[in-house]
């Protein structure tokens, strides 16, 4: 927590809820998580850059040619709240 | 950042929360998320590939111990032995939250499939033309044999001139968006050039659509309600190894 530097704004933020319904239909649990507002964060002043980590197809190609070819085992693996694990600079 | 409402009670009135960690909906979330990942990653002796900085090999002595695809949180481990791919879950397990989801079955939404005895892969695409035919309402429709035809020959001249044609064809197309459409089944090309030059065919009228285009962007789903499960496959011949052939017909 925290007063605000002058000359700075802060960003909004607001919490979602989501119902998790199981495939029936029933619900199984609520999910609450906080968000920012970040479309009001201007480009050069609050960030400087934007990437995300996605892959080509054709890497995905060249991943599973190359996997069947040399016969290697393949297993997938998720990462859970994965945007929530960065560090940020300022 | 602003408190959320409902929990004012831990900071309000003129206070704020300063952030430590991305959240969702920061623009510069994904990045950081790349940027941790890729120094976990690299801790752990992997290098990120020059083609693609979402593939990271790992090797011992000349060879390739571990490769990782990345999908944002999704990630593809591949390597000649098990043991490896195990020991690495567990060391990410020590920096993230993971879920292990076995061996790969699902990217992308392609289903894929591994046969090792023969050394193929399969990529199958079936589920998403199953959810697009439904989006499209064609679902019931008659399958094709072909994805376009000859005789159609589709040009700009079948394309609204005037007003009134082009309120002839939004009367026609009702709530199917041509662009829509073409992006769907631009996103089944990835497993099926089979429909590749006919696709790259109707997207070219997608600036100003009429029914002839409409109707032969129609019938390549039709054509792939038909060959709904055929797959793409991915290794090596089982005899001639890895050769790549091409055939030309110019003298």
């Amino acid at each position: 927590m925290n007063t605000i530097p002058k000359g700075k704004k802060a960003v909004g933020s607001q919490i979602v809820f989501k119902e998790k319904l199981d495939k029936h239909g029933q619900r199984i649990k609520f999910k609450a998580r906080i968000v920012t507002k970040g479309f009001s964060q201007v480009p050069g002043e609050d960030f400087t850059e934007t990437f995300s980590s996605v892959a080509k197809f054709t890497t995905l190609c060249v991943f599973l040619a190359l996997s069947a070819h040399l016969d290697f085992e393949i297993h997938q693996v998720d990462v859970v709240a994965a945007y929530l694990q960065g560090d940020l600079d300022k | 950042m602003e408190v959320p409402k409902g929990v004012e009670h831990l900071g309000s009135g003129g206070h704020y929360w300063h952030l430590w960690k991305a959240l969702y909906g920061l623009k510069q979330a994904s990045r950081q998320w790349k940027k941790k990942l890729h120094d976990v990653l690299s801790n752990l002796g992997l290098v990120r590939s020059f083609a693609d900085d979402c593939l990271y090999i790992k090797k011992e002595k000349g060879k390739i111990v571990l490769l990782v695809l990345v999908y944002v949180d999704d990630m593809a481990v591949s390597g000649p032995n098990g043991h490896y791919i195990v020991s690495f879950k567990e060391l990410l397990g020590n920096d993230f939250e993971i879920t292990d989801l076995g061996e790969l079955k699902f990217m992308l939404g392609i289903l894929i499939t591994q046969d090792r005895h023969n050394r193929l892969i399969y990529l199958n695409q079936s589920a998403y033309i199953s959810q697009i035919l439904t989006q499209f309402r064609l679902q019931d429709a008659t399958p094709v044999s072909t994805p376009l035809l000859m005789k159609h020959n589709l040009s700009t001249t079948q394309s609204p001139q005037s007003e009134a044609e082009k309120q002839v064809y939004k009367n026609y197309a009702g709530d199917i968006h041509y662009l829509s459409l073409v992006g769907s089944l631009l996103f089944a090309t990835q497993t099926r050039p089979d429909i590749q030059f006919a696709v790259n065919l109707v997207a070219q009228f997608g600036g100003n659509p009429g029914i002839a285009h409409l109707e032969a962007a129609k019938r390549i789903l039709r054509y792939l309600k038909g060959t709904i499960d055929l797959n793409l496959v991915l290794g090596r011949r089982m005899k001639g190894g890895f050769d790549l052939v091409g055939w030309t017909d110019s003298n």
